[in-house]
């Protein structure tokens, strides 16, 4: 395997690179712990005052923004140097890809890593574990698979999604306006509620076109127990996060593969 | 005569800002989004019926609206951008040798910044929500006059507080976390997301004396007719005295020990 045997060359130079900014590193994961606490504080002030949204409690709202988070992490970590790629092809740089006798997807996943992103898993694992206590869960092995199937799920829709849009800047040229449009669907709502207390539209746009709540509402009702009263469209819709994340992913491929075969070099 | 100089830096970020005002919208649609998520917070707590008799749908969608709006008119990214880039290339130097004075002149290109901002998107963006929602109006004429002091103070004083914070990018040459801090802090403590109405006694005692406060609780609560006037405006001006004569000093000192990154 080639690929990963190139993959892991690159990311051990990453690495290198970038222990010359410990500081950067400390002073990012700080930045993202707090930041997170901070929302996490909106959400406790909320239900100090009105004990549940909607009817969920504190510990169940932590629980679905840090099961968000704890996926996001893999993301935020590993892939997100895809969110670069419009820099490169509206510089031009993107041919340095190309001449390259290595995959260019990986060259471009593998050439940056953002170690901060430690501060997601570090935040949301401790929340996860302590959500998982006060709310008295008690998973058998069913679950906790489900769980553990679940975070590579999430990361690969949000990889998959950020992918997509990140090759339209093949056609388009200028896309951040909008790449950072959906991905505030992504950070701004999925992440911090539950999304039935949205409007319907929303949870449709979340569920089928920006599919970003497999993230965290389908499977957490499933694993907070709450199958009951917070189903969403219809009870199977709970367990197809995998194959949403497959399917996109494929679709994200296709759409990267033409890119890169309509993509002219700006040249200069 | 100096003042048609500093105009000049104004007109240019003003003409800077057109060449990306397509990402500007989408950015406003961001923030469009972000007080939806409000609302839907609202509502939720409403259907449930957990507002009681002081709250209600209609004051803090109105706080919400209000709320963004200024946000969107007061944003600091674009000067957040321009310093750093100026950091990471060691253009800073450069800067520091013109004939104008950095301070005054990174003002300028704010003020030249913000006027697609407030005009073109936070102005249009808050009569969009007056005529979607059906907010509240202030209670009378010298509030509503009153009102619009509070804004450009609360615009001075969201800026001075995130020119100190920029100032720690000058002593740690880092900027990743500056922003998410400033960012961070700003979500709470100026009542931008939550109002203080509800916050725990003791959180509130600290947000009311921050200077924070003054960016989006001090001008809302006055349009609500929630806060005195005089007690807004007095304590917007306050801050803003303090905030100017601070970042001066600080200034001064950091330009005795600058690093400059580059060549």
């Amino acid at each position: 395997m080639s690929t990963i045997s190139n993959y892991l060359d690159l990311a051990r130079l990453s690495v290198k690179t970038r222990v010359g900014y410990r500081f950067d590193f400390i002073a990012g994961s700080v930045g993202i712990i707090l930041s997170n606490l901070i929302n996490l504080g909106l959400i406790l002030i909320l239900t100090l005052q009105f004990k549940t949204l909607l009817g969920w409690n504190f510990w169940e709202l932590v629980f679905m923004y840090n099961f968000w988070l704890f996926g996001h992490g893999f993301y935020s970590t590993f892939f997100r140097n895809i969110e670069n790629l419009q820099t490169l092809v509206v510089s031009g740089d993107f041919d340095k890809l190309l001449v390259k006798p290595v995959n260019p997807l990986v060259q471009l996943i593998g050439s940056q890593f953002y170690f901060y992103g430690a501060g997601d898993w570090i935040i949301s694992g401790t929340m996860l574990t302590l959500a998982y206590f006060q709310l008295n869960l008690s998973w058998g092995p069913v679950e906790l698979a489900f769980f553990l199937i679940s975070i590579p799920t999430a990361f690969l829709i949000e990889t998959a999604l950020s992918l997509i849009l990140a090759s339209l800047a093949f056609w388009l040229n200028k896309t951040e306006g909008l790449n950072w449009l959906v991905f505030q669907f992504n950070y701004g709502l999925t992440q911090k509620y539950p999304i039935d207390i949205y409007f319907p539209g929303f949870q449709v746009i979340l569920t089928f076109i920006f599919p970003f709540a497999f993230m965290n509402y389908f499977p957490g009702v499933v694993l907070l127990g709450r199958m009951g009263d917070k189903v969403l469209f219809a009870p199977w819709v709970h367990f197809i996060g995998p194959l949403v994340a497959v399917v996109f992913c494929a679709v994200a491929l296709i759409i990267w593969n033409r890119g890169i075969r309509v993509y002219k070099s700006s040249g200069s | 005569m100096r003042l048609k100089s500093y105009l000049a830096v104004s007109r240019i970020s003003f003409k800077n800002t057109l060449a990306y005002r397509s990402n500007l919208i989408f950015y406003t649609l961001g923030t469009l989004l972000q007080l939806l998520l409000m609302l839907a917070v609202w509502s939720a707590l409403d259907k449930q019926g957990a507002l009681g008799p002081d709250l209600n749908f209609k004051k803090l969608s109105t706080y919400s609206a209000l709320g963004f709006s200024l946000n969107i008119g007061f944003s600091v990214f674009y000067i957040y951008g321009y310093l750093t880039e100026l950091i990471r290339k060691g253009d800073l130097a450069m800067e520091l040798v013109r004939p104008v004075e950095f301070m005054k002149n990174l003002l300028f290109r704010y003020f030249g910044f913000s006027v697609f901002r407030i005009g073109f998107l936070a102005l249009p963006f808050w009569l969009l929500c007056n005529v979607v929602l059906g907010l509240q109006v202030p209670p009378d004429v010298p509030t509503a006059l009153a009102f619009v002091l509070s804004i450009a103070l609360a615009y001075l004083v969201n800026y001075f507080v995130f020119f100190l914070f920029a100032l720690l990018t000058f002593i740690s040459l880092d900027n990743s976390g500056i922003m998410m801090t400033f960012m961070s802090i700003s979500t709470l403590f100026t009542g931008l997301y939550l109002p203080f109405w509800i916050f725990p006694d003791w959180l509130r005692g600290v947000a009311e004396i921050l200077p924070f406060k003054a960016i989006y609780f001090t001008p809302i609560s006055l349009y609500m007719g929630t806060m005195p006037v005089g007690e807004a405006l007095a304590f917007q001006g306050a801050w803003l005295l303090a905030l100017v004569l601070l970042s001066q000093g600080l200034w001064k000192l950091m330009m005795r020990r600058i690093v400059v990154q580059g060549g």
